[in-house]
């Protein structure tokens, strides 16, 4: 045996070096952390950039020093997704990376100028008339005017063109459009056959993108290449699902963008990301459901290199209820089930009391939200629901979908609530489905409750109370509530037609009262975006409609 | 001298999980040139044993005492690479169980190849020549279509043939043959003894034949060492040993032949324990006395240049 | 002396043969692939879910106008009955033409292309692994038999072959990133990225193989032929390279073929925790989301691979021991 002892060791010294030659790639000098040979060559050309646009903009020397970081330090943030979904996209690229640009921006339901500088409606609401910017360019160098904003919209119409953020098509942009008239180089009007009272709403952010008629194919609608934007970054390298890297678009007409360069690695699994963050591979998280709540509020109290920020968000988590089964069709079981459960204990065990009870339809943090409080009482929520069941004891089934599951601790939030609905007489069983599953059981009825987080999806909440509220509601009638209220119904009726902001505001605040007593679905929390982030960085502000900014991020020095 | 092989006090003692076993004793005795040495004994003899030890290819736990010295160089103080250059080049083995004794994946005229060219690298072509010699003479038609062939497409008694062209690839001084009728009947025995008995006359007269076949013994050899459990228990001229035995082990071996009637030797009698120190064939010996239960014999000498190792011939 | 007549290999000549005996094994690729994408469709199809939803729906918080449901629907072909939908991608799919993604709208073809490398250059990554430490261990294992290098690699292996890929990879996150910040966390930044996935991909693996190897390796080296082969006189290095290896190595050789047939698939929980780009990842994400396109796509392409491997590994069975090449044995 040790005859052969040598002979072969040595064979395995050959074989692994054979091995080595054929199978691993030849060794690239990386750095611990997430910049490659690439960064630094570029990191090289940005220096010398720097010193040029310095000396060009003849800026103090202690003005450029300090601001030396942002020049030359890329800045890394972790995503869930890629920031680019790319050619197929009907956007191509997130909104927060700041490459494009909507005419109307949604700055958390307050309107924005964004490329239309102003705007104004007639008295019936059937015309509307945008000014434009002047001052913007595309960076392919065509300056942006009204024939690009006609472009623009011409392209909508071959949709709906399908995202990973939202659809894009004309009738959702501009429902019932009859014509658009170029009124001169900067101006535009919109004619509509019917009148329509939020039109600039329904534009905000992913309503109305703008990007260069260069990059995009007229009849198909379909982004051809590189999308090109006018916005404060732009687009310089991307490997799919791996890494998206944006430099700063030098032209930019308005506020220019504080980092130089920044790039944002997609790293979808979460203890990946969580992992990114901790050695510091990146500098922030981005993203919604990024990372946990529960899981942030613990990091930022043990390692004090984090901090969080929390940031506006519209969403809230709620419980559907199917109202089309005996008892739960009876709204005095919904409102027992409502007063049982104790939203502060929810709000601070899972969230650190980073959210906020919910009892009316609309999230505090939207401007049309009306304060409405309830009531945390479990004796009287007990003695309500045995008038309505008695003896009876309740079976019943609550799904959940697992996307909510994977993003919030819904899970433990419906434990909860089993374990209170026990004590009303409702014995409940938590089922967790794949996605498409869950919709589709939704659809098909074969449920008694839900959890979901969502909100709203544009600055206009119409069609959000419609979907709920109104009796043909989309969710009301696809999900089996079987909800029915008149009062409603003529509300929803009324404020499609009125024309006064202020006056849709009441119909809103009532709307949500009734939402509140009559509980088409019952309202549990209403969410907070965490956005956790190194202490090395700062200027995280939530300008946008969902998500953080990322214009306004700048190195500490 | 010449290339005599002389062994003096030789002995190998395996080293197992269950403690050291010794599989052959005490054995002196010369091979001469010239002479076909015939070894027999049963299985488990140590034969075998014997043959690989002076060919140094016993396995890892195998220690070797005493002395083995091939005219003049002692081989057991050889280093491995001197060893090397010793076997398949002046002492040649022709091995046990021929199938099994060829690589199956290599091709047949490879293997014969590189029994030359280990030794005079560069040789292909000699080898090749020389081996299809060798086949011819031992009975393949067509040398060139069976060196293509794997041992497996060979039969029994052209795979013992293979072997034996094997050995003789380097025209070696000594072959060692063991057990080269093992488990065949009694026409490949035959062809067998034809091989070696040409080997003998044509190739090289120097041969140590490991073998239980006694009459095989008797036709090929001048000399015959008998053993018994490790130790030679008799050594002497064929005419000698086998027509007029000495000792009650070879008269009992001769008895059983079938020849003779087949009488066997007996069992391990009653009221004889295993016991160690005497001699070994004290438990199956009908002529045992006392002394040989405690004793343990040493060689003696008688005429003829005959040695037997037995307290009745003291 | 006479000698025993035989026959020569029987009427073919070896190439040929070789020739029609892949012939007729690629044949039978064709009810294979049909059977394995009919299947395929169908369990994809009846599954419950929705992609119009899923694509028109991603974060649930939109409001799926039925106009907008109804375009979309028609645009990716699921108004017609399943029977129809399956033919028309089949005669697509002999084309060459895999269609597109119902979510992301790229071309399946040039997305199965663009992703093939990573999960390749991952396969033979684990191979290489494999057969470097798997045969290395089993080989020192064999060498030293029943000492304590033997023992430890005993045990080493035992608990290599019984350890979740997944689990194995969380650990090395936690300690070589987390902990020692040695190596990246995810993405493909150069070589270092590809050591963890390549260990998740092969460290059961590696075990197994190393105790395959050890077996082997022993079972040769107390064969007869290893004996004879000394006694030419043949030195100790000789003997190994050329006699045992080559016997050594054939159930080995079958095995690892099998292995590298299963991870050119895409080794999927690698692919998915360290975020590599393959075809193993993609096709996870289209299961979830019902494209039912692109898991066609994949299931047409590990068919493939899996026949064309498993015709392969016979193949180089078939070289490597010359016992099926050969005919009849002779008289």
């Amino acid at each position: 045996m040790k005859r052969y002892g040598k002979t072969l060791l040595a064979l395995l010294l050959t074989v692994s070096m054979l091995a080595g030659c054929g199978t691993k790639e030849v060794p690239k000098q990386t750095q611990a952390g997430a910049q490659t040979e690439q960064n630094n060559e570029t990191q090289n050309k940005e220096t010398q950039n720097a010193g040029e646009t310095a000396a060009g903009e003849t800026e103090e020397t202690p003005k450029a020093a300090a601001e030396n970081l942002n020049e030359t330090k890329e800045l890394v943030l972790g995503s869930v997704r890629d920031m680019i979904p790319g050619e197929g996209d009907a956007f191509y690229v997130n909104l927060s990376a700041g490459v494009w640009e909507p005419l109307v921006y949604n700055n958390n339901h307050v309107l924005q100028p964004g490329l239309a500088k102003s705007w104004s409606y007639n008295e019936d609401c059937t015309e509307w008339t945008f000014a434009l910017q002047e001052k913007a360019v595309f960076t392919d160098g065509v300056p942006f005017n009204a024939d690009v904003c006609i472009q623009n919209i011409e392209r909508y119409k071959a949709g709906p063109l399908t995202s990973t953020y939202t659809s894009l098509s004309i009738d959702k942009s501009f429902p019932n459009l009859k014509e658009i008239v170029k009124v001169d180089d900067y101006t535009v009007k919109f004619v509509f056959s019917e009148p329509i009272t939020t039109l600039d709403a329904l534009l905000g952010d992913y309503g109305s993108p703008m990007i260069s008629p260069n990059c995009f194919d007229v009849e198909t609608g379909e982004i051809t290449s590189m999308v090109i934007g006018t916005g404060p970054y732009k687009i310089k390298e991307h490997v799919p699902d791996q890494y998206a890297v944006f430099e700063r678009n030098d032209d930019f007409y308005g506020t220019p963008a504080k980092i130089r360069q920044y790039r944002v690695n997609c790293i979808p699994d979460s203890e990946t990301r969580y992992s990114a963050l901790t050695s510091e591979e990146v500098m922030g998280l981005i993203d919604n459901g990024a990372i946990m709540v529960d899981v942030a509020v613990n990091l930022t109290e043990t390692d004090d290199r984090f901090v969080l920020e929390p940031t506006r968000s519209h969403m809230s988590h709620y419980m559907y209820v199917n109202g089309s089964k005996e008892y739960l069709k009876d709204v005095r079981l919904r409102q027992a089930i409502s007063m049982a459960l104790d939203r502060d204990l929810l709000n601070d065990t899972l969230y650190a009391g980073l959210c906020h009870p919910a009892y009316g339809i609309l999230s505090y943090q939207t401007p049309l939200y009306k304060e409405i409080t309830g009531e945390y009482n479990l004796e009287k929520a007990k003695e309500l629901a045995a008038e309505v069941l008695g003896d009876t004891r309740l079976q019943t089934k609550m799904i959940l979908g697992q996307r909510v599951v994977d993003g919030y601790p819904v899970k433990s939030m419906a434990e909860y609530i089993q374990s209170v609905l026990k004590e009303l007489g409702i014995d409940m069983e938590i089922e967790i489905l794949d996605n498409s599953v869950n919709t589709e059981t939704l659809k098909s009825g074969d449920y008694d409750f839900g959890i979901t987080v969502t909100g709203l999806n544009s600055a206009d909440p119409y069609s959000f109370f419609q979907s709920w509220m109104a009796s043909d509601g989309s969710y009301n009638t696809q999900y089996h509530w079987e909800y029915n209220n008149a009062e409603a119904d003529q509300l929803l009726e009324e404020v499609l037609h009125e024309s006064d902001p202020a006056k849709r505001q009441e119909i809103y605040s009532r709307l949500q009262d009734i939402s509140s007593e009559d509980l088409p679905m019952i309202p549990i929390l209403y969410y907070t975006n965490v956005n956790i982030h190194n202490k090395a960085i700062t200027g995280y502000t939530s300008e946008l409609y969902d998500g953080v900014s990322i214009p306004t991020i700048e190195w500490v020095q | 001298m010449g290339k005599e092989i002389k062994v003096c006090e030789f002995g190998v003692t395996f080293h197992t999980a269950h403690g050291p076993v010794s599989a052959v004793r005490d054995v002196n005795t010369v091979f001469r040139e010239g002479e076909v040495t015939g070894l027999i004994g049963e299985s488990g003899s140590g034969k075998s044993v014997l043959g690989m030890a002076i060919l140094q290819l016993l396995p890892a736990n195998a220690r070797i005492e005493g002395s083995c010295l091939y005219g003049d160089t002692e081989l057991t103080a050889l280093s491995e690479k001197e060893m090397e250059q010793i076997r398949g080049n002046e002492i040649a083995l022709i091995p046990q169980n021929p199938v099994e004794s060829l690589n199956p994946v290599l091709r047949i005229g490879r293997q014969l190849t590189e029994a030359m060219t280990i030794h005079a690298p560069g040789k292909k072509a000699e080898a090749k020549q020389r081996y299809q010699d060798l086949m011819s003479r031992l009975g393949f038609s067509r040398p060139e279509l069976v060196s293509r062939q794997y041992s497996f497409q060979l039969s029994g008694g052209m795979n013992q043939r293979m072997i034996a062209v094997l050995g003789l690839m380097n025209r070696p001084v000594w072959m060692i043959a063991d057990e080269p009728t093992k488990g065949l009947d009694a026409i490949l025995r035959r062809q067998v003894y034809e091989v070696l008995q040409e080997i003998t006359m044509r190739d090289t007269r120097n041969m140590i034949l490991i073998t239980h076949d006694v009459a095989l013994a008797r036709k090929l050899s001048q000399k015959i060492l008998v053993l018994y459990q490790g130790e030679i228990l008799e050594q002497g001229t064929v005419a000698d040993v086998l027509d007029h035995p000495a000792h009650p082990y070879t008269r009992g071996l001769i008895g059983s032949l079938p020849k003779n009637g087949m009488k066997p030797i007996g069992q391990p009698l009653k009221g004889r324990e295993d016991i160690t120190g005497g001699c070994v064939f004290y438990l199956r010996c009908p002529q045992a006395t006392k002394r040989c239960r405690q004793e343990h014999p040493r060689e003696s000498g008688l005429e003829n240049g005959r040695k037997v190792r037995c307290f009745l011939y003291e | 002396m006479t000698a025993s007549a035989f026959r020569p290999l029987s009427g073919y000549s070896e190439p040929m043969g070789i020739v029609k005996y892949m012939g007729k094994r690629l044949l039978t690729l064709i009810p294979v692939l049909l059977g394995i994408t009919i299947v395929a469709f169908l369990l994809g199809t009846g599954a419950p879910g929705d992609p119009v939803e899923a694509i028109l729906n991603r974060d649930g918080t939109q409001i799926v106008s039925p106009e907008e449901y109804e375009i979309v629907k028609e645009r990716l072909g699921l108004n017609d009955p399943i029977p129809i939908q399956y033919i028309k991608w089949l005669r697509n799919a002999m084309t060459g033409e895999l269609g597109q993604s119902f979510f992301t709208n790229k071309d399946i073809r040039e997305q199965m292309a663009y992703r093939l490398p990573y999960t390749v250059r991952l396969a033979l990554l684990g191979l290489g692994m494999t057969v470097v430490f798997g045969i290395g261990a089993g080989m020192v294992m064999a060498i030293y038999k029943d000492r304590w290098p033997d023992r430890i690699l005993r045990t080493i292996t035992t608990v290599m072959l019984s350890v979740p890929g997944f689990w194995i990879a969380i650990l090395m996150i936690l300690i070589f990133v987390e902990q020692l910040k040695w190596l990246p966390t995810s993405g493909l930044n150069g070589w270092k990225s590809y050591i963890m996935p390549g260990i998740t991909v092969s460290v059961s693996t590696i075990g197994v193989c190393a105790r395959l190897t050890r077996t082997s390796v022993l079972d040769e080296l107390g064969r007869q032929y290893v004996t004879v082969a000394s006694a030419k006189g043949m030195n100790a290095r000789l003997v190994a390279i050329r006699h045992v290896l080559p016997n050594a190595l054939i159930p080995i050789t079958t095995f690892l073929g099998n292995y590298f047939a299963g991870i050119l698939g895409g080794s999927t929980i690698a692919e998915v925790i360290f975020n590599i780009p393959g075809i193993g990842n993609y096709a996870i994400d289209a299961v979830k989301s019902r494209d039912y396109f692109v898991v066609q796509a994949y299931v047409l392409f590990t068919a493939m691979v899996y026949v064309v491997m498993t015709i392969l590994i016979d193949l180089i069975y078939l070289a490597v021991n010359p016992k099926i090449r050969a005919g009849e044995r002779v008289e």
